[in-house]
């Protein structure tokens, strides 16, 4: 596909834009419009009295559920999960209002035009057009939501205009009843699943092959970018669609925002396993009706919130209050600091422990630091970054204040780390061709993150994830040895140790985080080779056994969030992004697919229709950089959205400063952030002749 | 603990036998009943309850149906399977196993009995294609949409696979299954029910009496007779756990539908001693006295959890610190499965005298139930009707009398005057309980109040509803207005309740209701067509928000078949199926097929053009 993949977008655009124009014959959509249209006023009005008190009677089953604790409990599965989507309280009001013009819309749709055989796509269509009526509280609320400060509550933006539900406005699939096609998500991640042993025998070792930092930067980006957070109770309690033994619960006790991912054994009579799924948060895009829209607690642009925080109180409480600093736990010199501890009332906030203040849990901008040791690691980097260059500015600037030093080292950081995205992380995952035209690209306006992007695209990462982190430290290895005009890694003590395990480390940092650890930690993603970007994940993070599960399964959540955000199946992302035209068959699949990866999606799915885009997404044979084309074509197109919002959003108060820093780059920030003595030139790759290492003495 | 366990069983065919006998005394000798053959060996045999051992409680339900994590997804599986040794043996091994396992089995051992000791669920049923079943029943004729036409077509299909029939030995050995063994075969509600239900029947048969396999529809009314002379009442469903709980005694409703399609009175005649027999079972185990009146309330005479969903009780008594309390908790659960709103905040009554609270709150025997004593004068009146077709005037007077005291208990405790509408009543607190459940309008349905002031009642029903924005649901009336996810509450809607509202304002006779009726009824029928286009299933309740979607909520998945949501498609095709049609008008549904055709063209044109462009 090469360098085609942004324009295929324009043609997409086109064709979207060529068809919502002339829905159908302009006869049956003015039927619509007359028919929508000679509803009276009073009717428009108790159409969403009727939604308000739907949703104000659900709060009698909230406190029922309350009741009966149903509720997501400390250290469970469910609460690793809830850190994952932590919505704050700005989110839960923004997705209460959302909901009820949803439920709004779905009375019209009930009442007005399923009736009336207007289908949801026309019915939602009209509805997006048409304002919340007059002088309604709801239309009151609603304006006065959109007045306020919106940082960081925005919709997700729809790359192909139209949603995927089954009513055209919230109804997921799969479908339940007898007409139902489209498999279970946890039937899907099972079907995929290969052992770790195959998986490692069809590791193939190219030149400049990933490393798995390339795979912590995309986490670390995804985090900056992209939050959808869960829908919660009104009370703000965590919302539970499992019971505690992991099985499913009696209907009774199922929340209408539960969508739990079950999976039914083959026994007979057997009791189905279950992991929750709560629907992400809604957005309020406008004060018109119309279908779900889910809400990113992120932005658009690269700015280390996730470091920093969304909201200046949030970063008020991250900062050290003196010196620009950020809070971290000393160790010696800046380059051994740590992050700051998260404190007892924060802890369930950040870690997975069944007792609050119980084991290291460090505390940042964004739930997810404790994820898992990588994105830890990366966190810290950036946190010493800023404080390194904090104390640097105050030594030659004596005077300045806590707030000028501390802006100017953040704006500093967050250029060093912009650069180190767009110049070297993006061509490492697009490929050189791709990454550069994405700079060059134009759109006329920078828009929000993409829905694909944010639960598809991105999540590409988990794919590279191996199970445990090989103990590659300069103690365990000889670095640099040059035989044959090949640069070999040689290890010293075989069978390698490893680090630690993944599955025991997602929001439960287990190991002693020292400086030293941090040091290992980085030095073994730089020379460990990522997983092949592919269909099979480790089983360290999906769960593909019949038995109970201990541990989540990131595949199945992915999928099931595709179909909770009514992303459009695989095949229509590349029809537009590679094929233009439309697939007619799995044969159209073959040249992007491996065939035995086709072979399998054959079996799991009745029709190439039904695969989920992420599912395809992952798939897909990588072509020039780390990914598909059809994960490149998303990534770019939503990369061109990020620089035009740099651009626009840009803050020239400390340009010269920053100017001042621009000599660094990603060599030079791990070793100026870290005790490691060397670096490779390029982070995102294994040490090899062609990328060799840079001494940190000589940064 | 074993030995209490036993001496409960003993306790419990003790109180069948006891049942009974209390219908052999009852019952006539001279009984003149077709088909009572069959039974006589039964009858004269076995106990009808020895399986109790079983499946009604002891230590064998309870450690299987406690299992942690639960052997079954749904609790019922367990209970609806079939013995392959008898009831002594079963239990006599069972002791002995978990002696030998300490008293402490394994998930792994359990499974393991039961693969020995027990077959499938329901393999005691074979399905049955009634001989009756006719192709072409003419309310298909009186349809005149032609996809409604087609509907009705396959909702007369579906009879065929809704039919079951015992196995011979079923009859053999009734002592190595949970199911009440009955002459007939019979159509069931379909889903988890593979058995037949007692008050589900009542619409089963009349959607079968319209698709006119009046022999099928006979032959079940003689079942429920057959159970009536051999146990005395009938039980909740078609299994021997249900044997404390009866359900809204429709039985004498069901005999005057079959009646009024077949005219055959002798019919009727011939069961009147088992209709009153049934009748007086109600009076004399059911009745409580409210300000002097004489009215039923639902109950029920057995120990312990439902068998049927027995983990789930236990733990809803959990909360409960006594036996004595427990025990009581039991009692008002399974009389709110008698009522066959199993569960709903109908039933709940909290220390501040209303709805709120959960299913710990269940108050059912402390509760008037406005349907109960509605049936209670219908029944009265019917046999009234069908004694004065054998003559008996005596005994019509008797019965009209009854009927009369039934009537002015309704006007006088259930009327609510300030409400303008009937209201259950609380007996613990003296109060009307205002909140909305369509049985309060059930005394439209049955004419349980003056004809002569129709317009009155009229004219207060229409702001009842008004008050209460019956009229603004999509998909029908819903059963409360208390979102609690208890299958019998808001948002959920069953077709036996959509029935009782729509005929019941349909008798009211003034133009408000009649409009009100059938703008319900085309509701109904268009929202339960929708949701058959999609799903090509019809479902035990529907969901009140959602035009052509699917109750949820309580504790198992919603079933599918179904029973009385086919009967009550089928009368009202039936009957309206020349006024109904889907969609606004032939014309838009002509106009969506071109509108797709629009965007294929519009595509293909974009994709031609975006290829040359390139």
């Amino acid at each position: 596909m090469g360098a085609s993949g942004i324009k295929y977008i324009c043609l997409l655009a086109l064709i979207i834009g060529a068809s919502l124009l002339t829905i159908g014959d302009a006869k049956s959509r003015q039927d619509v419009v007359a028919k929508l249209n000679g509803i009276p006023a009073a009717k428009w009005l108790q159409l969403v009295n009727s939604a308000i008190d739907s949703v104000t009677r659900q709060k009698r089953l909230e406190e029922n559920l309350l009741n009966s604790d149903i509720t997501v409990k400390n250290g469970s599965l469910s609460h690793v999960q809830l850190l994952d989507t932590l919505p704050n309280l700005a989110s839960k009001q923004d997705s209460e209002l959302a909901l009820k013009i949803l439920k709004s819309s779905l009375y019209v749709f009930n009442s007005e035009c399923l009736p009336n055989e207007i289908d949801g796509d026309e019915c939602r269509s009209y509805l997006e057009q048409k304002p919340l009526p007059e002088g309604s509280s709801l239309r009151t609320e609603c304006e006065n939501l959109l007045k306020g400060n919106r940082e960081g509550h925005h919709a997700f933006r729809r790359l192909l205009v139209s949603s995927h539900y089954k009513n055209g406005f919230y109804d997921m699939f799969p479908n339940t009843g007898r007409l139902n096609t489209v498999p279970a998500a946890w039937s899907i991640s099972k079907g995929l699943y290969e052992p770790d042993s195959i998986q490692t025998a069809k590791q193939i070792r190219f030149e400049n092959n990933p490393n798995l930092v390339l795979a912590q930067w995309a986490q670390f980006v995804e985090h900056d970018l992209s939050k959808p957070v869960s829908q919660s109770m009104s009370s703000g309690a965590p919302i539970e669609c499992c019971s505690r033994d992991q099985i499913n619960l009696q209907p009774r006790h199922h929340h209408p925002a539960c969508a739990p991912i079950i999976c039914q054994p083959s026994e007979k009579y057997e009791v189905p396993s279950c992991l929750n799924y709560v629907r992400s948060a809604l957005a309020v895009a406008d004060c018109n009706f119309g279908g779900a829209e889910q809400l990113n607690q992120a932005t658009a642009s690269l700015d280390l919130s996730q470091l920093y925080g969304l909201t200046s109180a949030a970063e008020k409480k991250l900062r050290a209050s003196e010196g620009g600093l950020l809070k971290s736990t000393p160790r010696g010199e800046n380059d051994n600091a740590l992050l700051p501890i998260a404190s007892d009332t924060e802890g369930p906030s950040f870690c997975a422990r069944e007792i609050i203040g119980d084991g290291t849990c460090f505390a940042a901008g964004d739930s997810r630091v404790n994820s898992n040791p990588f994105s830890i690691l990366i966190y810290t980097i950036f946190m010493r970054n800023h404080n390194r260059l904090a104390t640097e500015l105050h030594l030659r600037n004596r005077r300045w204040s806590d707030e000028r030093l501390f802006q100017a080292a953040k704006a500093i950081n967050v250029d060093i780390y912009r650069r180190v995205v767009i110049d070297e992380w993006l061509p490492a995952v697009l490929g050189e061709r791709l990454a550069a035209e994405v700079k060059t690209t134009r759109y006329p306006s920078a828009l929000e993150v993409s829905n694909e992007f944010a639960v598809a695209a991105i999540r590409f990462y988990f794919s590279m994830l191996p199970n445990e982190l090989q103990n590659l430290s300069k103690d365990n290895i000889v670095h640099g040895t040059e035989k044959n005009n090949e640069y070999i890694l040689i290890n010293k003590n075989l069978p390698s140790t490893s680090l630690f395990e993944l599955k025991e480390e997602i929001y439960k940092p287990q190991l002693e985080y020292t400086s030293k650890k941090l040091n290992d930690i980085l030095e073994s993603l730089l020379n460990q080779e990522s997983m092949k970007m592919d269909a099979a994940y480790s089983g360290g993070i999906v769960w593909h056994k019949d038995t109970k599960p201990t541990h989540a399964d990131i595949l199945a959540f992915d999928i099931q969030r595709g179909r909770d955000h009514g992303l459009l199946p695989y095949h229509r992302y590349l029809e537009s992004c590679s094929l233009s035209r439309p697939v007619n068959s799995w044969k159209d699949f073959e040249q992007f697919i491996p065939k035995d990866v086709l072979d399998k999606l054959k079996t799991i799915y009745n029709s190439w229709s039904d695969v989920d885009l992420i599912v395809g997404g992952i798939s897909e044979m990588p072509v020039h950089g780390s990914v598909g084309p059809t994960f490149s074509c998303i990534i770019s197109e939503q990369f061109v959205h990020v620089l035009k919002q740099h651009v626009q959003k840009a803050d020239h108060k400390y340009a010269q400063l920053v100017e001042q820093y621009r000599h660094l780059n990603g060599t030079k920030l791990l070793c100026l952030s870290s005790g490691l003595l060397a670096v490779p030139q390029n982070i995102f790759q294994l040490p090899s002749a062609s990328n060799r290492l840079v001494s940190c003495e000589d940064v | 603990m074993l030995k209490s366990a036993n001496i409960k069983l003993l306790l419990v065919s003790w109180s069948c036998l006891a049942a009974l006998s209390q219908a052999k005394s009852y019952g006539s000798p001279d009984l003149d009943i077709d088909n009572d053959n069959s039974i006589a060996t039964i009858e004269s045999t076995v106990d009808p309850f020895e399986s109790c051992k079983i499946y009604c409680n002891g230590t064998l339900l309870h450690t299987i149906q406690m299992a942690k994590p639960p052997l079954f997804s749904d609790s019922k599986t367990f209970v609806d399977m079939t013995l392959k040794y008898s009831p002594d043996k079963t239990l006599e091994d069972f002791n002995a196993m978990m002696e030998a396992k300490n008293q402490q089995p394994s998930r792994e051992d359990l499974k393991n009995f039961i693969k020995e000791y027990f077959g499938d669920k329901g393999t005691e049923l074979e399905s049955w294609v009634p001989s009756d079943w006719k192709e072409n029943p003419s309310f298909v004729d009186r349809i005149s949409d032609p996809d409604l036409k087609q509907w009705g077509v396959q909702l007369n299909d579906i009879w065929k696979k809704l039919g079951r029939k015992m196995k011979d030995d079923v009859i053999k050995s009734p002592q190595n299954y949970s199911i009440i063994p009955v002459p007939n075969p019979v159509i069931v509600p379909g889903g988890r029910f593979i058995e037949f239900y007692y008050w589900d029947s009542y619409w089963i048969i009349r959607g079968l009496l319209y698709s006119e396999m009046y022999s099928t529809a006979r032959g079940m009314i003689e079942n429920f007779l057959s159970i009536v002379e051999r146990i005395g009442f009938i039980p909740n469903g078609g299994r021997v756990y249900y044997h404390g709980r009866s359900q809204p005694p429709l039985l004498t409703g069901m005999v005057k539908s079959y009646v009024d399609f077949t005219n055959d009175d002798q019919f009727a005649i011939n069961a009147l001693k088992l209709l009153e027999h049934e009748f007086n079972f109600f009076l004399n185990n059911r009745a409580v006295s409210v300000n002097n009146h004489t009215l039923c309330i639902y109950s029920d005479s057995s120990e312990g959890p439902r068998p049927e969903s027995y983990s789930e009780d236990v733990n809803t008594a959990a909360s409960f610190d006594s036996d004595e309390k427990k025990e009581h908790l039991y009692t008002q659960i399974k009389a709110a499965a008698e009522s066959g709103m199993d569960f709903s905040t109908r039933w709940f009554i909290s220390e501040d005298g209303t709805n709120a609270g959960n299913l710990s709150n269940l108050s059912t025997t402390s509760i008037v139930p406005v349907d109960l004593n509605a049936y209670m004068f219908w029944n009265a009146k019917l046999i009234a009707e069908f004694y004065s077709k054998a003559g008996n005037i005596k005994k019509v007077t008797e019965y009209e009398e009854k009927a009369g005291e039934f009537l002015l208990g309704i006007q006088e405790v259930l009327w609510n005057e300030e409400a303008g509408c009937w209201l259950d009543y609380d007996i613990e607190n003296k109060k009307s309980r205002n909140y909305f459940v369509p049985t309060n309008l059930s005394p439209l349905w049955v004419k349980a109040y003056n004809i002569s002031d129709s317009e009155n009642i009229s004219a207060k029903i229409m702001a009842y509803i008004e008050k209460n924005k019956l009229d603004t649901y999509p998909g029908g009336v819903p059963n409360t207005l208390a979102a609690q996810n208890e299958q019998w509450d808001f948002p959920n809607v069953w077709a036996p309740m959509q029935y009782i509202l729509v005929e019941g304002l349909n008798n009211l006779n003034t133009p408000e209701a009649k409009n009100m009726s059938m703008k319900w009824a085309t509701r109904w029928v268009k929202s339960n067509f929708k949701a058959y286009t999609d799903h090509l299933d019809m479902y035990e309740k529907y969901d009140a928000q959602v035009f052509g979607g699917h109750g949820t909520g309580g504790e198992y998945d919603v079933q599918t078949g179904f029973g009385w949501s086919n009967g009550v498609i089928i009368e009202w095709l039936s009957k309206h199926g020349r006024d109904i049609s889907t969609g606004s008008g032939s014309g838009a549904s002509a106009s969506r097929v071109m509108s797709v055709v629009g965007v294929a063209a519009v595509t293909i044109v974009a994709l031609i053009a975006g290829r040359v462009l390139w």
